[in-house]
């Protein structure tokens, strides 16, 4: 095994765990991880730095970035807002249905636009509700805990919700609409068996009072909270058109136009920009989010470094000499991503994962190994609240709500306040993925 | 099935009354048959003088939002002061679109001028006091009014509550130029 085989990967590694512990200075420890890591590979003959920067997805940071801005101008346009005063309208303020259109809002806003933007927008209407509705500890965390798996499955359903199905559509593993024909059914039936699941066995709105004035109060409170609230349409309808544009390009252009996902990214978001000119510049200009943007690539250049090294390579080779049947290598796989991606987050596994299931991708159907990673990086993302960025803001925006139950006891959301929901989202989506890809081979 | 009604009123008067005396005010008022007027903010904008900018001081969602719609050529500012109920500003500011800027205290001097207005609602209007949100203490302190043309106060009850209104402070009603009652 040559040094370089053993100090890129360290690298890569070491960075992670820092990142994960150290998360308040996450993109600064991945940034300098990846320069570490084009220093290391300049000195050892691995690559130089520029041939790894020239091999970074620079489709993939393309979607994310203009998608973003996307999602920006459609919370300008004030649609989360109304989204969220439709839901306490749907769910009558009562805690049993807040519970289940609050998950299923957030897993269809998931599927477009992403998962920080939602949160940010919704979690306070959500927030408002709870404290009008005297919740309990149980309550508040397996609501809170579910809609934040509702987003993690949203994102997983279509090819743009979030950094995973992205970057399948990216380098042509998977179509537009091959993903989304796929995807979109099975994380569906991950999400309706874990409502089912927390609301047959754990009752979460047992013991908070169903009183048909509270619950009009409730509502009343949310709707004068938002009473001019109204869609932008000179922002909304730029941006739904630009959306709808790209949405049609992505599922109906010929791939051998050669015209890429995220070329269609790039011009709809900024035709969309051009409509509403001023606001574009503001939000080209302010409206990125770089720390997404930082984090990923500085990734992308570490696990690039290791690639260079043949590791994943030999990690893909060694799953594929198991003394077991393909069948079951993907399985191990499968399960082995979720686990990885609970500790390493999203960006890090998949990064890494995607490697090993290309070479995987060649024995199997694509669409089984592809999909079921996509499935199985979900299940791990909602294993821990740590997992997945959207988790600790969550978590900040939780506490910033100051919920209290009716005597008074602060209502806590953390690490281990989520726990609960994060097992029971971990044990059915990684169920459902092993299944969605066992049922695709046979 | 409808709620409300006599009885919902008189058990909020009794479960809330003793810390909203405002609201126990309102109440009681719709449990004598008297419901509030509706709110009209033209004698307001009128008493404001054609403004070029308004800062209005504390909060009344309502009667905010029937002013806002008669300021139309002019800016709006709104202060408010810790103390008191607090709303969530981000919430409160969303509903006026970019009509109204949340101004901070220490900003305030920058809304002066011979064509500025200040405007804050006050409550059991006596013949020379009422009660006002605390935050009006400080800009109705003499280094602040007298760079204003103009002091309106809006009386929102339309007469004085029998009960101190917590969370108000009592004040003169001489520093006003102006007092517009409903």
């Amino acid at each position: 095994m040559t040094t370089a085989r053993i100090v890129m990967p360290t690298i890569l590694v070491v960075t992670l765990i820092l990142q994960a512990l150290l998360s308040r200075r996450r993109v600064l420890v991945v940034v300098m991880g990846a320069g570490l890591s084009c220093l290391a590979s300049t000195l050892l003959h691995v690559a130089p730095a520029s041939r790894l920067l020239a091999e970074v997805p620079w489709d993939v940071l393309i979607i994310l970035v203009a998608l973003g801005v996307l999602s920006r101008m459609l919370a300008e346009a004030r649609l989360f807002d109304r989204l969220a005063v439709l839901a306490t309208s749907i769910s009558r303020a009562a805690a049993l249905r807040i519970f289940v259109v609050f998950s299923v809002v957030m897993y269809v806003v998931s599927g477009v636009v992403n998962n920080i933007t939602a949160l940010v927008l919704v979690l306070p209407v959500l927030h408002v509700l709870l404290k009008l509705i005297s919740p309990q500890q149980r309550y508040v965390s397996w609501m809170v805990g579910m809609v934040l798996v509702a987003c993690n499955l949203g994102g997983a359903a279509t090819p743009i919700g979030d950094f995973p199905a992205i970057l399948l559509l990216s380098g042509g593993r998977m179509t537009f609409s091959g993903y989304l024909v796929q995807a979109a059914p099975a994380t569906l039936i991950a999400l309706l068996i874990l409502l089912g699941l927390i609301l047959l066995l754990v009752r979460p709105a047992r013991g908070i009072p169903n009183d048909p004035v509270s619950a009009q109060l409730t509502q009343r409170i949310v709707f004068a909270m938002h009473r001019n609230i109204r869609i932008d349409k000179r922002v909304f309808i730029p941006a739904a058109i630009s959306l709808g544009l790209m949405l049609l390009a992505w599922t109906a252009l010929p791939a051998s136009w050669g015209i890429t996902p995220e070329l269609v990214c790039w011009l709809g978001v900024g035709l969309a920009l051009v409509l509403r000119h001023q606001l574009g510049e503001k939000l080209i200009r302010s409206g990125i989010d770089s720390e997404a943007t930082l984090f990923l690539l500085s990734l992308f250049i570490m696990v690039v470094g290791v690639r260079k090294t043949g590791v994943f390579e030999s990690a893909a080779l060694t799953i594929q000499h198991l003394p077991i049947s393909p069948t079951l290598q993907l399985v191990v796989f499968l399960l082995a991503a979720g686990i990885i991606t609970g500790i390493f987050s999203a960006g890090p596994s998949m990064a890494a994962l995607l490697d090993v299931a290309d070479s995987l991708a060649r024995r199997l159907p694509p669409n089984a190994v592809y999909v079921g990673l996509a499935l199985a990086v979900c299940a791990g993302s909602s294993l821990f609240l740590t997992a997945a960025t959207s988790g600790p803001i969550a978590q900040a925006i939780t506490e910033r709500a100051n919920l209290r139950e009716p005597g008074g006891r602060y209502l806590r959301f953390g690490f281990f306040e989520f726990l609960p929901t994060g097992l029971v989202a971990f044990a059915v989506i990684e169920t459902v993925a092993i299944g969605y890809a066992l049922f695709s081979l046979a | 099935m409808k709620l409300g009604g006599p009885d919902l009123l008189h058990e909020a008067r009794d479960v809330l009354g003793d810390d909203l005396p405002v609201l126990d005010y309102v109440l009681s008022g719709l449990l004598e048959g008297n419901p509030p007027p509706p709110i009209d903010g033209t004698k307001v904008a009128a008493a404001l003088h054609d403004p070029a900018s308004v800062l209005v001081v504390g909060l009344e969602a309502f009667f905010m939002d029937a002013l806002v719609v008669h300021l139309t050529q002019c800016r709006i500012g709104l202060v408010l002061g810790e103390g008191g109920l607090e709303g969530d500003l981000r919430r409160i500011i969303a509903n006026y679109e970019d009509r109204v800027e949340l101004v901070k205290l220490g900003d305030v001097q920058r809304w002066a001028g011979n064509k500025s207005a200040l405007c804050t609602f006050v409550y059991g209007v006596r013949e020379r006091s009422c009660y006002v949100q605390p935050i009006w203490l400080r800009m109705a302190g003499s280094d602040i009014r007298t760079q204003f043309r103009t002091l309106v106060g809006w009386d929102v009850l339309g007469a004085p509550t029998p009960r101190y209104p917590r969370w108000l402070v009592e004040t003169s009603t001489e520093p006003f130029s102006r007092m517009v009652t409903l």
